[in-house]
């Protein structure tokens, strides 16, 4: 009697190897092809682009909001600031075209106010700026 | 005999059951963490202005609404009519264009109009700077 309970519980584990496996594959999928980012400060949603250029490292990452609030690396930042802090960015870094800043807009905010930003960005002397987009949908 | 044998066996063997647990958890945590999207970007350039006054006259593209519809050198286009698109662009490939937009029109139909561009063949792709 106390044998067979044995066996049962046994085969029991035995059926669980095969869900095992799945989950396993499940795992090393997920941890070689993702990616692990951590959280804006705000919630963005990116515009989309046919851009196939890889985002690349960014010396500072400036977020826009729909409603034009700024935030630099997370930190909120009122609009007449922008030059200053970008500016003793780019006095701290030893090349100036080593200074790369990804602009992160929400694809509402209208275009405008973008080119209001880029332009302070521009004005404070900056080289390098990309605007951070979303693979589109449909292609 | 062959139960006491059974019985070690067990004992020896490494019980699944928590490994099964750690797994699933880990398993969660990265599907709930990592995005599969990768995410891209567009340089975005500035006409600078000494080199609009020497090398060409920069063609000023001014998107007028959100459905992409632009005007160039005083001509209407619908950034969606490729073939007039490229027409456009052929007439001089190399030459610089810097992008105004209207008001009310948003960073997405600013972006697809560059993607659009792009596609027809312009190289010289820029924004204009001051918004107003």
């Amino acid at each position: 009697m106390n044998l067979q309970r044995k066996r049962e519980r046994q085969s029991q584990d035995n059926s669980m190897i095969p869900l095992i496996n799945v989950v396993f594959l499940m795992l090393a999928f997920f941890m070689i092809l993702g990616q692990i980012e951590g959280s804006d400060a705000v919630r963005l949603d990116p515009p989309e682009s046919l851009s196939r250029q890889a985002r690349a490292e960014h010396t500072a990452t400036l977020l826009v909001t729909e409603r034009l609030s700024l935030y630099l690396d997370d930190r909120p930042l009122p609009m007449e600031r922008v030059e200053e802090e970008i500016r003793r960015t780019l006095e701290s870094s030893a090349d100036r075209q080593d200074v790369r800043v990804l602009v992160k807009a929400d694809a509402s905010l209208p275009a405008n106010d973008l080119r209001q930003v880029l332009a302070r960005l521009r004005a404070a002397g900056l080289l390098r700026v990309s605007l951070a987009t979303e693979p589109a949908a449909e292609q | 005999m062959q139960l006491d044998r059974l019985v070690r066996r067990r004992r020896r063997g490494i019980s699944m059951v928590p490994l099964i647990d750690v797994v699933f958890i880990l398993l969660l945590f990265f599907m709930l963490s990592t995005s599969l999207i990768r995410a891209r970007e567009i340089p975005v350039d500035f006409p600078t202005p000494d080199a609009e006054a020497s090398i060409q006259q920069v063609r000023i593209i001014r998107l007028e609404n959100e459905e992409g519809s632009f005007t160039c050198d005083g001509l209407r286009y619908q950034s969606a009519d490729f073939d007039a698109l490229r027409g456009l662009v052929a007439e001089d490939p190399l030459a610089p264009y810097a992008i105004d937009t209207a008001s009310g029109v948003s960073t997405q139909a600013l972006v697809s109009l560059l993607d659009r561009l792009k596609l027809a063949g312009a190289e010289n792709l820029s924004l204009m700077g001051d918004a107003q």
